[in-house]
């Protein structure tokens, strides 16, 4: 039997009268780099909010590594970690400091964070800003040192929301490396992206999400091999399902015409 | 150029009045009811002590009227002058657009009037001319109140604008964030020197000044001139007019010399506090000493301490001891010469009235402290809630700072008073002890109500409960206090001083004399059996503090368990105050 790391089932959320969630069931094994993409408002955040204890679910449950992180949020966050798009950290703390905190509460051998630690500021290339208040750090820094809070303490399952959002293409490239070597070492990663080439690269698997509902998922090649043409991009795959085709074929249209009256 | 930029605020403020909840209507409404009683309280009173009230006594009144006027526009008006300087969030666009800086400018200073001013305006206008009434005044009084006290108003928001102005100048961009707190350090000393300055040039109390009739000012200062004006204007007298002119000229000359600054106060300034939120602070090279992991409740309080250590804004939470220590100082200093040394008595006297002003002291600090530290998570507060933390690693991690800060900054002060008083080591030793003990249960308190009313204004960092939660956290303080200090009287004060207790009680009324009361009623006990009253005071002061801190941060820690409502109040142009989102910690 495979090893489920990532268990949604009949995952649902509503605000009000507005569903953003609908009745999502998924799975994602162990050391799957999963995709999850979808256009603005489809639903991305919520679902990954709910699978990290930050959003309750109206309805369903999410369990990662069998454990429901609704019923046992401590337990299943033990195995978790998760860099959301707006990394919004502690500005008084160094990066240095915050990844200590990370470390103290998981309870990380010191030995083991001074190398992970400094593995990881290596790669984000902060080593010389590990020190710098994270008031003071870009956009992307922030980003970077939320993900290395992310891995400092190994984790089996690490939650990306659009990790590549203000990285220099040298750190995206890193993230890409470093997530793909960790995934094949055992590690399950969902992230979400808007960027179609990292999941058509990166990915094991996507899904696709829309209006609340997955409407595709596989490989990339059951995704290809479901639509019309077998040579389709992620890029094609991704506006036919969404709607994005009727967009296009509007804009052909008013370039067409000379104007848009 | 102006009459666009006005009608545009206009546009806002008819917009962000058209798109408010129907609940905040009701409470404008509250608020609007409670003004006008207010108001009706102050005319009634002027009607009832109208007639005792001669010329002289007026003048005394109208003075020191203006110079609260001015003083309360500065203290409370400033925070707004920044927040229209520095951080609304049209200047992003403004200051892109071929807009003269000193049109965006004016227009800053004509929406500062809306605040602080017009609420001065309303409470000052509407009891003079209620007294104007009474006493059937020229009707000159009237348009000259009405023009003297804008005057008055205009130097204290120029006052305002020139703090802001002059100081952004001086401070440097690396220290943009604690810009708010350096300034309201400084206007505040500069206000209580202001209030403090009839008692200055005079020898006697400010009410017996006033009351007797005599002159509370000297007459080259604009008080003085703006109740001339007032005054003269009462009899219909044409001396009005020189004391009139000369505060309203007085009003154009700071409001021109606020205009020079723009430039250089506002615009550059505001170029430098934005760059200044994108400093860089070498904190020196990587750590050599190897990391430093600690168990988690460890590690939470210790980014508190760090969240506290490095901005100077969490420090104005101590800033009324410095008021304490400098007025008792400063009005030591120049109340006929006495000195310090003055103030050495016995230490049986000495000690236990610091005692209970230290504990007055740590019920004040304690609480607030403790409350702030849930508000404090903001926008960070995802990162505790996708730790592996439980709500009760949390509550003690921010229970054990909370309360260290202020133990520590106290106990300091404490010893520093202890070596001044000479008191025994004993003294020092089981005060401090004591009020260990004691004040982790205000903590507790004060942790919980955080978890309840948690407030978070970037542009305020130091208001972190909302308004009822901190009325119930002072109060519920001062209760706890009240009962904590109990098995504290039965432990720590000898039997001796029963009978100056009693004297005490007898001569001081209110809360410190309740509590001289409660004090001889113990000693009473302790003289009669003291081995069982001093065991019995060590068993319920552990039961009393250890006990409520314990079930205090339970609470909050179910609390967090079960989710926290962080409000957070939105800093934009158009909602200033009311718009408000929150952040959910669980």
């Amino acid at each position: 039997m495979e090893n489920k790391s990532i268990k949604l089932t009949n995952l649902t959320k509503s605000y009000r009268r507005h569903v953003a969630v609908k009745d999502l069931s998924l799975e994602v094994k162990q050391g799957e780099l999963f995709g999850f993409l979808g256009p603005n408002g489809a639903g991305k955040t919520t679902t990954i909010k709910m699978l990290t204890g930050l959003l309750e679910p109206t309805g369903g449950t999410a369990e990662i590594k069998g454990i429901d992180i609704w019923k046992s949020p401590i337990d299943a966050k033990k195995n978790i970690a998760y860099v959301p798009d707006q990394p919004n950290l502690y500005p008084k703390l160094t990066g240095w400091d915050y990844l200590e905190f990370v470390a103290s509460v998981f309870r990380i051998p010191k030995d083991r964070f001074q190398s992970k630690a400094d593995e990881l500021l290596q790669i984000f290339s902060l080593t010389d800003q590990a020190n710098d208040l994270i008031e003071s750090y870009s956009h992307g820094m922030k980003q970077k040192i939320a993900i290395c809070g992310a891995l400092i303490h190994e984790p089996d399952v690490l939650f990306l929301d659009e990790p590549t959002v203000g990285l220099d293409p040298k750190s995206a490239r890193s993230l890409k490396n470093l997530l793909r070597e960790l995934c094949d070492n055992g590690m399950t990663a969902f992230l979400s992206t808007h960027i179609l080439e990292i999941a058509e690269q990166m990915c094991d698997r996507v899904g696709i999400i829309f209006e609340g509902d997955i409407i595709a998922l596989g490989t990339m090649d059951e995704l290809r091999s479901s639509g019309e043409n077998a040579d389709q991009s992620l890029e094609d795959i991704f506006l036919e399902l969404t709607g994005g085709e009727d967009q296009q074929a509007i804009i052909s249209e008013i370039s067409d015409n000379g104007d848009a009256k | 150029m102006m009459t666009a930029l006005l009608k545009n605020q206009w546009k806002i403020f008819l917009n962000t009045m058209r798109s408010q909840p129907g609940k905040n209507y009701l409470s404008y409404l509250v608020m609007f009811i409670v003004f006008a009683i207010l108001l009706y309280w102050l005319s009634e009173g002027i009607w009832a002590i109208g007639d005792s009230i001669t010329k002289p006594i007026l003048a005394g009144i109208l003075s020191y009227g203006f110079l609260l006027v001015i003083g309360f526009i500065i203290l409370l008006g400033l925070p707004q002058v920044f927040k229209h300087l520095y951080s609304a969030t049209d200047l992003n666009l403004l200051f892109t657009m071929p807009i003269p800086t000193r049109y965006i400018f004016w227009v800053k200073y004509v929406q500062s009037f809306a605040g602080i001013p017009l609420l001065v305006f309303i409470l000052y206008i509407v009891p003079l001319y209620v007294y104007g009434i009474f006493i059937g005044a020229n009707l000159l009084y009237y348009p000259v109140g009405l023009l003297t006290l804008p005057a008055v108003i205009v130097i204290g928001l120029s006052i305002a604008y020139l703090f802001n102005l002059v100081l952004v100048q001086i401070i440097p961009a690396s220290k943009a964030n604690e810009f708010m707190t350096v300034m309201s350090v400084l206007s505040g000393i500069f206000v209580y020197l202001l209030f403090m300055f009839p008692n200055m040039a005079n020898d006697r109390p400010l009410s017996e000044l006033i009351l007797s009739g005599l002159p509370l000012f000297p007459e080259w200062l604009p008080v003085t001139w703006a109740s001339e004006a007032i005054i003269a204007a009462s009899i219909g007298s044409i001396d009005f007019l020189v004391p009139f002119l000369m505060i309203v000229v007085l009003a154009a000359i700071f409001m021109l010399l606020t205009s020079t600054l723009v430039e250089k106060g506002f615009r550059t300034g505001w170029v430098k506090l934005s760059e200044g939120s994108g400093k860089r602070r070498k904190k020196g090279i990587t750590k050599k000493s190897g990391p430093k992991l600690h168990h988690p409740v460890i590690a939470i309080g210790k980014k508190e301490w760090y969240a506290v250590k490095r901005d100077m804004r969490e420090w104005l939470v101590f800033l009324p001891i410095v008021f304490f220590g400098f007025g008792f100082v400063f009005s030591g200093a120049v109340s006929g010469g006495m000195e310090l040394s003055d103030l050495r008595g016995p230490t049986e006297v000495t000690w236990p009235i610091t005692q209970a002003i230290l504990l007055f002291i740590y019920a004040m600090f304690n609480g607030q402290i403790a409350s702030s530290t849930i508000a404090r998570e903001a926008k960070s507060v995802w990162i505790l809630r996708i730790l592996p933390l439980s709500g009760k690693d949390i509550a003690f991690g921010k229970l054990w700072i909370s309360w260290l800060i202020p133990f520590v900054v106290l106990t300091l002060i404490e010893i520093v008073i202890g070596i001044f008083f000479g008191w025994t080591a004993l003294q020092l030793i089981s005060g401090i002890a004591m009020k260990a003990v004691i004040t982790v249960g205000i903590s507790g308190i004060g942790m919980w109500l955080g978890t309840i009313g948690a407030k978070y204004n970037p542009a305020n960092p130091q208001n972190r409960l909302k308004f009822g939660t901190a009325f119930l956290l002072f109060i519920a303080s001062y209760v706890y206090l009240f009962f904590a200090l109990i098995p504290y009287v039965l432990l720590l004060i000898p039997v001796e001083t029963m009978t100056s207790a009693q004297e005490f009680s007898n001569e001081i009324d209110g809360f410190f004399g309740t509590i001289a009361g409660i004090v001889y009623t113990v000693l009473t006990w302790k003289e009669a059996s003291p081995i069982i009253v001093t065991v019995a005071g060590i068993l319920l002061m552990l039961i009393i503090s250890i006990g409520v801190a314990y079930i205090f941060t339970m609470l909050s820690a179910r609390k967090i368990d079960q989710g926290i409502e962080i409000e957070m109040v939105q800093n934009t142009n158009s909602k200033p105050l009311l718009g408000k989102k929150s952040s959910r910690l669980y």
